[in-house]
C-alpha cells in the first residue's frame, strides 16, 4: 500500500526511526554560510578601516603614523603562500574525487605546512612593522590582521578534523563532502588575506 | 606486484556511518535533566530557547520601562541610567528577539521541511550552550558595573567578551537552522514550496549571518582598544558604535520571522491555500534584503542620513510589509477564518509591524529632522523617536512569537494554550505595544517644537506603561500556555494543518517522521484531503 501522509505517522510512536535517507550537501551548504558569515566580519572591520582612514587623511594628510613603516615584501610572499596553499587544497580534493587516498594526505599536509608557513611570516610581518596599539591606526591594523590569523587557525583546525575522518576512511569519491567544505572555507580565508593585502599592505 | 582492479571498499562503505542525525533520541539519552544538558534534539533546544528567550525578554523590557518612568520622574543615578538604557537595547534584541525566533526555528524548521533532524546538532546544542553561557556573563558583566561607557575596566572586557560569545552562539545556531531549510528537505519539497515559516527563516538567518558580523567585528575593534590601546581612539565613546544595531534599518531584522508565523498562522487559521504565494515569499525576501542595515553607522559616517540608499531603503521596506498584509488579508478573506487566539496574536504582530514600517520611513525622510533631537545620555545615537520605533519592534517580535507559541503549542507542549487567557494576551499585548511606542514617536515630534517639549514628562511615563502592559502580555501568554488543556491533541491539531508538522504526533515522536511520501505542492496536507474527498 502506498503511504499517505497521515498513516504512517499514527503508527509511528513505538517504531524506531527509519534509517536516515542519504542528506547529500549538508556540511558544504552549512559551511558556506559560516564562511559567508566570517568573511562579513572582514568587510565589516574592512568598512571602518576605510571610513576611518579616510577622516584621517582628510584631516592629518598620512594614515600610517610616523615611525611606522609597512613594507610590502613579506606581505607579497605571505599571498603567494596562501596561494599555493589554495592550489594545494584543491589538489586534496581532485585526488579524493579520484579515490586517490595518498595524494589526498599529501596535499592536505601541505597546505596545513604553507599555512604555518603564512602564520610565522606574519610573525616576522609584525616584528618588522614596530606599530604599537596606540592609535587608531595601530587597533584596526591589529584587529584585521589578527581576526585573519585567528581565521587561518580555524580553517587548519577544520582541515585537521576532516583529515583525520579522511584517515578513517569516511571520504570516497562518492562522498567527498567534508573535504571540499574545508576547501570551500579555505579559499575565503585566502580571499580574505587578500582583500586585507589590498587594503592595508598595498593601499597604506 | 597483484594489481587489483576493483578499489578495496572503505571503511565507510561497510559499516553505515554512525547517525549523528538521531544525537540524543531516546535509546543515547538519559532523560531528566542530564538528558536535556547533553540533547542535540532540536525540539529540547527549541523549547529551552523560547523559555530562557522570554525570561530575559521579561528583563529587558523592566529595564525599558525603568528608563521611561526614569526619563518622566528622574529618581536614578546617571551611571545606572546609561547601564539600564544599553542593557535593555541589548537584552531586547540578542537575549530575547533573536533567541525566541532561533527558538521557534530551531524547533519547527525540521519538522516543516520534514527532517529528523536540526542540521548540525552538536552544533546546535553548543550555540544553545553558548548563548546561555554568554548572556549570563553579559548579564554580570553589567552587575559589576561593565557595559558599554561602563566604569569597571575588567568588567567592560568582561562585556565584550561575553557579547562576542552571545553572537557567535546566534550565528551558529542561524548556520544550523537556515542548513535545515536549504539541504534537508524531504523529497519533492523545493525550496518554493516550503512553509512561509521556514521561507521567513532562511530570509531571516541569511540576514542575521551578514549583518551581524559586522557588529563583531565592531567589537574587536572596541575591545582591542580598551583592553590594549589606550581607549581613546574608539573606546572613549563605545555605545555609539553599537547604536545602528538598535535603529532603523538593522532593528528590522529581528522582525523578518514575524512575517512567517503570521503568514502560516492566518493561512491555517482561514483554511485556504495562502494566495499568491510566490508574492509572498517575495515581499518576505525583500524585507529581509531591505532591511540590511550594516552600512549605516553613523558613528563613522554620521551623514548616512543624508544619503539616498539609506532613505530610500528605509521607505522602500513599507511596500513589502503592504504586500504581505494585503496577502494575509486576501487569504482571509477567501477562506473561513476561526478567530482563536494565534489569530489574533497574528493581528496584532501585522498591526504593529506595519506602524513601525510607517513610522521608520517617517523617521528616514530628511526634512523631519527627527535625527537629532535625544536624550541626554546617548545623544544622537538613539532618540526618542527612534527609541519609539525600537519599542514598537520589539513588542511586534513579542507578538509574532506568541503567535508562534499558541499556535504550535500543540506540537511544543502536547496541549493549546488557554483561550481565554491567550486571547486577553493579544489584546493587552497589542494595547501595551501602541502605547509604548506611539507616544515615544509623538514625542520626537515634540522636541522640535519647544511649547511641546513640557510633555516630555507624560509622554515618557505613557510608554512606561505601556512598556508594562507589553510585560504582562508575555507573562500571560505563558500562563495561557501552563494552564493549557487537551492533553493529547491530534496530529493535525487544529483539523485544518496545511504543512509536515501537522503529520506527527503531538508532540512529535522521537525521530519526528516515518517514512513521508513525496510532497507534491506546498501544502501535502490539503493535498491528502483533497485527493481523499475526491476519492
Amino acid at each position: 500500500m502506498a503511504a499517505t501522509l497521515t498513516e504512517p505517522v499514527a503508527a509511528l510512536p513505538s517504531a524506531a526511526p527509519p534509517p536516515p535517507a542519504p542528506r547529500p550537501r549538508v556540511l558544504l551548504v552549512g559551511t558556506a554560510f559560516a564562511a559567508a558569515a566570517t568573511v562579513m566580519v572582514f568587510v565589516g572591520m574592512v568598512g571602518v578601516y576605510l571610513s576611518v582612514r579616510t577622516t584621517l587623511i582628510a584631516d592629518v594628510g598620512t594614515w600610517l603614523p610616523s615611525g611606522v613603516i609597512v613594507p610590502l615584501v613579506q606581505p607579497n610572499m605571505m599571498l603567494f603562500t596562501l596561494l599555493l596553499s589554495s592550489l594545494m587544497m584543491q589538489w586534496a580534493v581532485s585526488a579524493i574525487k579520484n579515490d586517490d587516498r595518498t595524494n589526498t594526505y599529501l596535499a592536505i599536509g601541505v597546505t596545513l605546512l604553507l599555512a604555518f608557513a603564512f602564520l610565522v611570516e606574519y610573525g616576522y610581518l609584525f616584528s618588522l612593522m614596530k606599530l604599537s596599539m596606540d592609535s587608531q591606526q595601530g587597533v584596526l591594523i591589529y584587529a584585521l590582521t589578527g581576526a585573519n590569523i585567528a581565521m587561518t587557525i580555524v580553517a587548519m583546525i577544520f582541515l585537521i578534523l576532516m583529515g583525520f575522518r579522511s584517515l578513517a576512511g569516511e571520504f570516497t569519491s562518492r562522498h567527498y563532502d567534508g573535504i571540499a567544505a574545508a576547501a570551500l572555507y579555505w579559499h575565503s580565508m585566502v580571499a580574505v588575506y587578500a582583500l586585507i593585502w589590498y587594503v592595508i599592505f598595498v593601499t597604506k | 606486484m597483484a594489481i587489483t582492479e576493483t578499489r578495496p571498499a572503505t571503511v565507510a562503505e561497510l559499516t553505515p556511518p554512525e547517525p549523528d542525525r538521531f544525537v540524543g533520541l531516546p535509546d543515547h539519552d538519559p532523560g531528566g535533566f542530564a538528558g536535556f544538558i547533553g540533547t542535540g534534539d532540536h525540539k529540547g533546544l527549541g523549547i529551552a530557547y523560547l523559555v530562557l528567550g522570554s525570561l530575559f525578554g521579561l528583563g529587558a523590557l523592566t529595564l525599558d520601562l525603568l528608563f521611561h518612568a526614569e526619563q518622566a520622574s528622574h529618581f536614578l543615578p546617571k551611571d545606572s541610567i546609561d547601564q539600564i538604557f544599553t542593557l535593555g537595547r541589548v537584552g531586547g534584541v540578542f537575549l530575547f528577539a533573536i533567541p525566541v525566533c532561533l527558538g521557534l526555528a530551531t524547533y519547527l524548521t525540521p519538522l516543516q521541511v520534514g527532517a529528523n533532524t536540526v542540521a548540525f546538532p552538536r552544533a546546535a546544542a553548543a550555540a544553545f550552550w553558548g548563548w546561555l553561557v554568554g548572556s549570563g556573563m553579559l548579564i554580570a558583566a553589567y552587575a559589576i558595573n561593565g557595559g558599554p561607557d561602563g566604569g569597571g575596566f575588567k568588567a567592560v572586557d568582561l562585556f565584550y567578551v561575553a557579547f562576542a560569545l552571545v553572537l557567535v552562539s546566534l550565528l551558529t545556531a542561524s548556520v544550523c537552522v537556515v542548513t535545515t531549510v536549504i539541504a534537508m528537505r524531504t523529497p519533492g519539497l523545493w525550496l518554493t514550496r516550503v512553509p512561509l515559516f521556514s521561507w521567513s527563516v532562511v530570509v531571516a538567518a541569511s540576514l542575521w549571518l551578514l549583518t551581524l558580523p559586522a557588529v563583531l567585528a565592531n567589537l574587536v575593534v572596541l575591545y582591542l582598544d580598551h583592553h590594549y590601546g589606550t581607549g581613546a581612539a574608539f573606546a572613549a565613546d563605545q555605545f555609539a558604535h553599537l547604536g545602528w544595531i538598535f535603529g532603523v534599518p538593522q532593528l528590522y531584522v529581528i522582525a523578518i520571522p514575524v512575517l512567517g508565523v503570521v503568514s502560516d498562522v492566518v493561512a491555517t487559521m482561514a483554511g485556504v491555500r495562502q494566495n499568491q504565494r510566490g508574492v509572498m515569499m517575495t515581499a518576505i525576501a525583500a524585507f529581509g534584503i531591505l532591511s540590511f542595515g550594516a552600512y549605516a553607522q553613523p558613528a563613522f559616517d554620521p551623514l548616512v542620513w543624508n544619503q539616498a540608499l539609506y532613505v530610500g531603503m528605509g521607505v522602500l521596506i513599507l511596500l513589502p510589509v503592504l504586500g504581505a498584509v494585503a496577502g494575509w488579508a486576501v487569504t482571509l478573506k477567501s477562506g473561513k477564518p476561526s478567530v482563536q487566539s494565534p489569530l489574533l496574536f497574528a493581528f496584532g504582530a501585522a498591526a504593529l509591524l506595519l506602524l513601525s514600517v510607517a513610522a521608520g520611513a517617517v523617521f528616514v525622510i530628511r526634512p523631519f529632522d527627527l535625527h537629532g533631537a535625544g536624550w541626554a545620555e546617548k545623544g544622537f545615537v538613539l532618540p526618542p523617536y527612534a527609541g519609539g520605533l525600537f519599542l514598537l519592534v520589539v513588542a511586534a517580535v513579542t507578538l509574532g512569537a506568541s503567535a508562534g507559541l499558541t499556535f504550535w503549542a500543540p506540537k511544543l507542549f502536547g496541549r493549546f494554550a488557554k483561550e481565554s487567557l491567550a486571547r486577553l494576551a493579544a489584546l493587552v499585548g497589542l494595547v501595551g505595544g501602541l502605547v509604548a511606542g506611539l507616544p515615544l514617536l509623538v514625542y520626537g515630534f515634540a522636541l522640535k517644537a519647544s511649547g511641546l517639549a513640557d510633555a516630555a514628562k507624560f509622554l515618557n511615563g505613557t510608554s512606561a506603561v505601556g512598556t508594562a502592559l507589553v510585560i504582562v502580555a508575555l507573562v500571560l501568554v505563558w500562563l495561557s500556555l501552563l494552564g493549557g488543556k487537551g492533553d493529547a491533541p491530534a496530529n493535525d491539531a487544529w483539523g485544518r494543518g496545511q504543512s509536515l508538522e501537522w503529520t506527527t504526533a503531538s508532540p512529535p515522536v522521537a525521530g519526528n517522521f516515518g517514512v513521508l511520501p513525496p510532497v507534491e505542492s506546498a501544502e501535502p496536507l490539503l493535498d491528502a484531503a483533497e485527493s481523499e474527498d475526491a476519492s
